[in-house]
């Protein structure tokens, strides 16, 4: 649903006027032409188009800490919210934004989510952040520490004295706790 | 940065290496990012999390990631004093319809108290941090949230107004006393853990005991029938000394039959109320702004409201508690007061606290508060 949002904003917009494209490399070589406003969004971008006067349309900004998988994953949202934008320039329309972001999510491992947020961070898109850290922390409320630690790819530093201690001290927060 | 490339371009075996780590580092989210998340998450989970990894009990006992955590979450609980201490979560009513008060049994058995002797006032709340008075001689720092408590021993308990506040620029949490019949007030440091007598021969008069928290100060409305010294008065916690704030101009030239006073989403708030009828909400958007006192609501038909807090993130559904009565919301929606239930105690005879969730201790700790190697975690 959400591609087809992407689609028809890029064909639209094309059929009223020529539409000015950025080149974007990621580390694995892949260029994606990116429509002005959308690549706009990504604050790395918009500075680096605003602070040097020698680049041109044609320059193809490398983007050496972001994967074609997560390009492809941001450029997704940022694509949709410019199409929200574009709808309703003053507020955008709650609901459906909440459902794109619903959807937009549903589908990513948890591999997949920290990778975007790397991403996010690097191209420095803070809605976008502020957005993915929240659906990290959902998918972590309420697990385990064992859960936790296999999210974020942590080995446990504790020795077992020394976690057996932290434990105790907050018994009551362990009672309760989500299925992995 | 090219000096790096130069050095990795000298050896292909190098290059080859660094590759496979930087696919690796990918995956492992840097502490700033694991930050951002974990302050997202209620304090339970918190409480959990410090048992993951080293790094993740550094940071979630950091006191800057405590600070963090509140503007992230913004979750209010309600506690009422009911003779034991009794939380309400008010933020799940957008899931269920009606409200279960719970005792918070943890307090007791930490503090070891018998039954004949244990009755809680609440004396202040600010940033998930309660000032209780329990029996006659104890006075008790307690987050509900995580728990912890600290107990100090009261003196002088017979002052008429006091409340609890924090202070940003000198990061500390102050208990102040303040005395009819004496001319000093008291004042519990929580960072230096101890007591400051501070003369003074300011008075006021104000029918509320508890001072309200807000940008380093604690706040107190000064309301006479007659009118000529109707005025904020706030204790400046930096300071320690008193000034006064400006009153929207329909406090100064109308007699309003009742009024309370409060804070909504970091701004102070009053209700006033003309002949039993008109109620009128008010909320000073910007800090000690004359001008920016706006009216942000108005109703028919209620009496004796004091204002508790924003639910659920959102400005315009507000819960309100009657004076002797029950617990209210406004709802935005058809624009009405809505009667919330509770089960577990008599809600009517007892004036709630707000409290936001957090994990702020009552334990200040100084031994982290300058590490340098975490507080880059927190720019």
């Amino acid at each position: 649903m959400s591609s087809s949002i992407a689609s028809s904003s890029s064909s639209s917009s094309s059929s009223s006027k020529k539409e000015k494209k950025i080149s974007l490399k990621t580390s694995d070589g892949e260029v994606f032409e990116v429509e002005e406003p959308v690549a706009m969004q990504l604050e790395i971008v918009r500075s680096f188009f605003a602070d040097n006067e020698d680049v041109t349309e044609q320059t193809v900004m490398p983007l050496p800490n972001v994967s074609t998988a997560a390009m492809h994953g941001i450029l997704e949202y940022c694509r949709a919210h410019e199409e929200f934008r574009r709808r309703m320039p003053e507020a955008a329309p709650e609901e459906e934004v909440r459902a794109f972001e619903a959807g937009y999510v549903d589908r990513k491992s948890n591999e997949e989510l920290k990778e975007m947020i790397l991403a996010a961070n690097y191209l420095n898109i803070s809605k976008l952040l502020d957005f993915l850290t929240g659906v990290a922390a959902k998918r972590i409320e309420n697990k385990s520490v064992e859960y936790v630690r296999a999210f974020f790819g942590v080995e446990n530093d504790f020795t077992p004295e020394e976690e057996a201690n932290l434990r105790r001290e907050y018994e009551w927060a362990f009672e309760g706790v989500d299925e992995d | 940065m090219e000096k790096s490339s130069d050095t990795e371009t000298n050896t292909v075996a190098m290059d080859k290496s660094s590759d496979t780590k930087t696919s690796l580092v990918t995956k492992t989210l840097p502490p700033v990012l694991i930050a951002e998340i974990l302050a997202r998450l209620r304090v339970k989970s918190l409480c959990r999390f410090r048992c993951v990894s080293k790094l993740n009990l550094a940071l979630i006992t950091h006191p800057k990631f405590a600070k963090m955590h509140i503007y992230q979450t913004q979750r209010h609980g309600l506690v009422f004093p009911a003779g034991s201490l009794y939380s309400i979560d008010p933020e799940a009513l957008s899931c269920v319809n009606k409200l279960v008060a719970v005792e918070d049994e943890s307090l007791k058995m930490k503090l070891n108290y018998q039954p004949r002797d244990y009755f809680v006032s609440i004396r202040g709340s600010c940033n998930g941090l309660l000032c209780l008075t329990i029996g006659r001689s104890s006075l008790v720092f307690y987050n509900p949230s995580t728990k912890d408590c600290k107990q100090i021993s009261e003196f002088r308990p017979r002052y008429s107004k006091c409340g609890l506040g924090y202070a940003d620029s000198i990061d500390d949490y102050k208990y102040v006393k303040i005395y009819d019949d004496v001319s000093a007030i008291w004042v519990y440091s929580l960072r230096n853990d101890s007591w400051k007598e501070i003369p003074n021969n300011f008075t006021f008069y104000s029918s509320q005991m508890s001072g309200i928290p807000l940008n380093e100060a604690l706040h107190w409305l000064v309301y006479d029938h007659a009118g000529p010294n109707r005025m904020i008065v706030a204790f400046d916690l930096v300071e320690e000394k008193f000034k006064t704030l400006p009153l929207p101009d329909i406090m100064i030239k109308e007699v309003s039959h009742s009024y309370s006073f409060g804070i909504l989403g970091g701004c102070l708030c009053l209700f006033t109320e003309e002949k039993y009828q008109t109620l009128q909400l008010w909320i000073m958007k910007e800090y000690a702004v004359k001008e920016s006192w706006t009216k942000i609501l108005t109703a028919e038909g209620h009496s004796y409201l004091h204002p508790l807090c924003y639910l659920n993130n959102n400005s315009k559904t507000i819960l309100v508690k009657i004076d002797f009565e029950q617990l209210m919301f406004w709802d935005p929606t058809d624009e009405k007061f809505k009667i919330i239930e509770v089960e577990g105690i008599e809600t009517g005879d007892f004036l709630p606290r707000v409290y936001v969730e957090s994990i702020v201790s009552p334990y200040y700790r100084n031994d982290i508060a300058d590490d340098g190697n975490n507080n880059s975690s927190f720019s």
